[in-house]
């Protein structure tokens, strides 16, 4: 699948949040995107998926324009959300979790994300199988985050904020399990704040400041760059 | 205290309140996923009467006739919510609170125009006529055939909601409506399954009340004060908390008034404690929704937490 963003404006309520974002996954591509606090990754994420309505610009899926779309239509083109904050639900269990929401693989040759290839990617889970959403610990609930967009067979995984607040060993498995999932062939747009792991583990990078794409560029680009990340990511 | 009648008086409270938790099951369910207040819920219980009254005096087929009328009802609740509550959510309660409103004087309305003014009657079929000893005490047949529906139909619905991806993707839309959008699950539909869900089960309350009492105009909306108190008591969008609302409610309020004169009246005078019974009966529920209020304002078992 190709994700395309093109001079992407959206906001909230009158206050515009997006002044014209552009940015493209392709196939198979782990890319980031990153920045401080309220520069505008988690709407532009959410005007993606439709659950902010973009004001003007493009949002296409293999050429297919999006925009405007209800979010149940564009999530159905294969995209898998785990959203900032996790939300898993508190009233099902991981099991529960993993059947609400599943549904087949919208491309032929896709290898489906049945439960048992999901437990054993998250052996935890299956050893939680039966406790709800609210009795998980903060990992767990992240790692049932994306057990729960894999069950949709997405072919593009947008994670948002994928390690906040998580221990450093749960984080370097979050991480070992992101490189497993690119292994498989997904398409992954990553926003985090670790921008060390994110460094080793993806192809390229967006830095968004104030509603704007502000640098593009591969890892290679990022790092020859000096103060890039000081000037805006304040690391 | 004539134990006999304690029984008679219990099984009564037990009818009412498997009733109630008929009409309080949909009516939590909607509040509690889409946040929207819903009182043309009471038209379904009125719908569901008449259609059932209806189709059994043209077909004299009592069940089948039931059952008809349930899915004729489940019909009308999916179109308004398609019509009028889809255009709603977003909106503030008073909102909702007005337009459904209309809906209560447009089916009082369009009742009385397909049925006339004058109540109808629901006939109970020969094999629910009549009455069974319990420990020596009559009791009538249909009221237990209620019950038992009732109970089983509590039971149908905690296996919907328990055990199928239909339940499960209502709970999880009770939790967190967008995440379940964003997951890929048409969440309109949904929400019309489950307005089409809470009207059926209106209906059959509604039935049910159509073989004790006349199936007549503004039935739904006396029911639908004490739905609100049951909805009130057990906990928002609970419906384990609208099954024990309900019981709890059926029961103080069948016990207020059979019970209340005699209490009274080992202090008060006869007259007086009659009088008096008659009075504070009524109000028993009330106490018992401020009691709620005043110690678990979030009701008894709330959905979440």
């Amino acid at each position: 699948m190709r994700l395309e963003v093109r001079e992407l404006e959206a906001g909230y309520d009158g206050t515009q949040v997006l002044f014209g974002v552009d940015l493209a996954i392709g196939e198979g591509e782990l890319v980031t995107l990153l920045g401080r606090n309220g520069m505008g990754k988690t709407t532009c994420i959410r005007a993606i998926l439709g659950l902010v309505r973009p004001s003007s610009g493009r949002v296409t899926v293999d050429g297919r324009e999006v925009a405007g779309l209800p979010p149940h239509r564009i999530a159905r083109l294969g995209i898998g959300l785990v959203p900032e904050g996790r939300q898993v639900f508190a009233s099902l269990t991981v099991e529960e979790h993993l059947l609400a929401v599943a549904r087949p693989p919208t491309r032929r040759g896709y290898q489906p994300w049945t439960r048992d290839r999901i437990f054993a990617l998250f052996p935890r889970l299956a050893e939680r199988r039966n406790s709800r959403g609210n009795q998980l610990s903060g990992g767990e609930q992240q790692m049932l985050a994306i057990a729960r967009a894999l069950s949709t067979n997405p072919e593009l995984l947008i994670l948002d904020e994928a390690t906040e607040g998580l221990a450093p060993l749960v984080r370097r498995e979050i991480w070992q399990v992101l490189a497993e999932l690119r292994a498989a062939g997904l398409s992954i747009l990553l926003v985090d704040k670790h921008v060390e792991a994110l460094l080793r583990l993806a192809d390229r990078h967006y830095v968004m400041e104030k509603g704007r794409v502000v640098w593009r560029g591969s890892t290679a680009a990022f790092r020859a760059e000096p103060g890039l990340a000081e000037r805006y990511l304040g690391v | 205290m004539d134990p006999l009648l304690l029984l008679q008086q219990t099984l009564n409270g037990l009818q009412l309140g498997v009733m109630l938790f008929l009409m309080a099951a949909g009516l939590t369910l909607i509040f509690g996923i889409m946040d929207f207040i819903n009182l043309a819920h009471g038209a379904f219980y009125m719908l569901g009467a008449y259609l059932a009254a209806w189709l059994a005096g043209l077909f004299d087929a009592f069940v089948p006739s039931v059952a008809v009328a349930l899915l004729l009802t489940a019909i009308v609740g999916f179109l308004v919510e398609l019509v009028v509550a889809r255009e709603l959510y977003r909106r503030d309660h008073l909102y909702q609170v007005l337009a459904t409103f209309g809906l209560v004087l447009f089916f009082d309305e369009l009742v009385k125009l397909l049925f006339g003014p004058q109540p109808i009657f629901l006939e109970p079929p020969p094999w629910l006529e009549g009455q069974v000893e319990l420990f020596g005490a009559p009791y009538p047949v249909v009221r237990l055939a209620i019950i038992a529906t009732g109970l089983a139909s509590a039971v149908f619905l905690w296996w919907l909601i328990a055990r199928t991806r239909l339940g499960m993707l209502i709970r999880a839309g009770a939790d967190n409506r967008e995440m379940v959008q964003a997951l890929g699950v048409d969440i309109a539909t949904l929400f019309a399954l489950v307005f089409a869900l809470g009207a059926a089960f209106a209906a059959l309350a509604g039935a049910m009340a159509g073989t004790i009492v006349a199936v007549r105009i503004g039935m739904g909306e006396e029911i639908l004060i004490l739905t609100f108190v049951v909805v009130v008591v057990g906990g928002i969008g609970s419906i384990r908390g609208a099954f024990v609302g309900a019981l709890l409610v059926g029961l103080v309020d069948t016990w207020g008034r059979a019970l209340l004169p005699g209490l009274l009246g080992l202090v008060f005078e006869r007259s007086v404690a009659d009088a008096a019974g008659a009075a504070l009966a009524p109000m028993a529920i009330y106490v018992l929704m401020a009691l709620v209020l005043a110690f678990r304002p979030q009701g008894l078992l709330p959905a979440r937490g």
